[in-house]
């Protein structure tokens, strides 16, 4: 079964695109097949690297039934990694997907395309909106990129409240796979006692312990139009993403101990 | 200057986190214990978070740049899309009696259960009602239970709401949704009817935020009644 993870933040330009494309990457590195959806119109990831320039066509013409998930979908070139846009962005359309998205079309469009891969991620919009809603409602996990600067820190609880509504509401079984700071910057005694402090306050599990270093090599890769780990300079940005694929993957074996642990298992075939 | 972890916001945010944390809400942790501290370095550019990965993988990574393969796939091109800006507006929706709808001598009931047809139609719910505030239902438009009963299920919601204001103090609470089974709600939206309450109930799945819709109806329904 896939697993669909939905990044969302209250606050913009704290890495969520580039944790859906650097992350979706990086997993797809390690094997798993990855589709990266871009519900992020006008501030998502088919801006951010060359897909747009492939394929202008996305989701938003799979609403309209004007195109086939195989017509829309872009397969990054080393393979294992795909990728499906929003389609054009003019206002009226994006009032367009709004609606659609209000309308629970949006779901039945992205459920349509993911029973092929292992992961799924999907890049939305900054701030709270239906679509947001209804990428949560349609997920297993969400992950929060967190920049470390008060105001994030206090927006927190605004984000926590969404997803414990979203759970209530329309998925029992969303899970926080994890809030996860971005652009740090480690010179920083005032950051980086903010991390300590935040992550000592909270229980261990909500924060990754992969934490995401400012990099100026992200502009470089925007420039590209590609992710960061393909870039000779952005090894060690790119690696905090391969970190935390690695994580992510490790969390979930300890997820498949904890259920042998309990007798859910039912042997290893 | 306060520490961040002083604000109360902070504080908020730890305590939905440790209800999440109790309902299985967030994925396990690969570690047992809490985070290892970061500490301050003085190189930007290492990572400072020695996480899990290995040189090998490490060595998996292709050096090359331009995320996708060369060769374009086909695909349309993007017009601007008539249909799109064909869409009747929401007010425009036609009504399931059209030919009807345009006389004047329509009946209140039919206006009503046009509007709800509208609504429904707009906002994807499965049925709708209204029920004035003896829970006789003034219109309906695909009640998944008979009248009756859901008019009955309208008062205990509207005392709900009632209660709401008298023992919590919050007179405005006009709203009350209910999980009635794992994939839909009933959502209870009171308004005044003259003097006394009237309620409209909406039946839709989870996933639906019916906000908006609801308080546009609201205003339609409102200026029916008050026209009849
Ligand atoms: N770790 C990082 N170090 C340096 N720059 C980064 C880092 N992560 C992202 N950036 C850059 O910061 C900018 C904003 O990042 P990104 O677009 O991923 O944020 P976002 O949260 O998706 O923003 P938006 O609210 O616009 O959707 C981009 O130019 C991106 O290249
Ligand atoms: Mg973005």
């Amino acid at each position: 079964m896939s697993k669909v993870i939905t990044v969302s933040s209250l606050k913009g330009g704290v890495g969520q695109t580039a944790t859906v494309l650097n992350l979706g990457y990086s997993m797809s590195r390690l094997g798993p097949k990855v589709l990266v959806i871009d519900a992020a119109p006008q501030s998502g990831a088919g801006m951010a690297s060359n897909a747009r320039q492939k394929n202008s066509a996305g989701l938003l013409e799979l609403l309209k039934g004007k195109a086939k998930a195989a017509d829309v979908i872009v397969s990054a070139r080393e393979g294992g990694l795909d990728f499906l846009g929003s389609g054009p962005v003019e206002a009226e359309e994006v009032i367009f997907f709004e609606k659609e998205a209000f309308r629970g079309n949006l779901t039945k469009v992205i459920r349509s395309v993911t029973d092929k891969y292992d992961y799924v991620f999907i890049d939305t919009a900054t701030g709270l909106s239906v679509i947001t809603y209804v990428c949560m409602a349609l997920s297993s996990s969400v992950i929060v990129p967190l920049a470390p600067n008060a105001l994030a820190v206090k927006s927190l609880a605004s984000m926590l409240k969404f997803f414990r509504r979203v759970r209530m509401r329309a998925n029992r079984n969303l899970v926080l796979e994890g809030l996860l700071f971005t652009m740090t910057d480690h010179t920083s005694p005032y950051e980086v006692s903010l991390i300590n402090d935040v992550r000592e306050g909270f229980p261990p599990q909500v924060f990754f312990e992969t934490v995401i270093p400012y990099d100026p090599a992200f502009e470089q890769a925007n420039a590209r139009a590609t992710v960061l780990a393909m870039l000779p300079e952005g090894e060690n940005a790119g690696r905090a993403y391969l970190d935390l694929a690695v994580e992510m993957r490790l969390r979930e074996m300890a997820q498949t101990r904890k259920e042998v642990e309990n007798g859910q298992d039912n042997g290893i075939f | 200057m306060g520490k961040i972890t002083e604000f109360s916001e902070f504080a908020e945010a730890v305590k939905i986190a440790n209800e999440l944390v109790a309902q299985s809400a967030v994925a396990i942790s690969a570690r047992k214990m809490g985070h290892r501290a970061l500490t301050v370095h003085a190189k930007p550019s290492a990572s400072f978070a020695p996480g899990p990965s290995q040189e090998k993988i490490a060595a998996a990574l292709a050096p090359n740049a331009s995320l996708l393969k060369e060769d374009p796939l086909p695909g349309p091109a993007t017009p601007i899309h008539d249909a799109v800006l064909a869409r009747p507006s929401r007010l425009a929706t036609p009504a399931p009696k059209g030919s009807q709808a345009a006389k004047d001598g329509i009946y209140r009931g039919d206006k009503l259960a046009n509007a709800l047809y509208a609504m429904c139609q707009r906002g994807g719910f499965s049925g709708a009602l209204i029920v004035d505030d003896n829970g006789l239902p003034l219109a309906v438009h695909q009640s998944p239970v008979p009248e009756e009963a859901i008019g009955a299920f309208a008062i205990v919601l509207g005392t709900a709401l009632a209660k709401a204001g008298k023992l919590l103090g919050q007179h405005n609470a006009e709203n009350i949704s209910i999980d009635i089974n794992y994939t839909e709600k009933i959502v209870l939206r009171r308004f005044m009817l003259g003097q006394s309450p009237g309620y409209l109930l909406v039946i839709c799945p989870q996933e639906v935020d019916e906000r908006g819709e609801v308080e546009l109806s609201i205003e339609q329904i409102a200026q029916i009644l008050k026209r009849a």
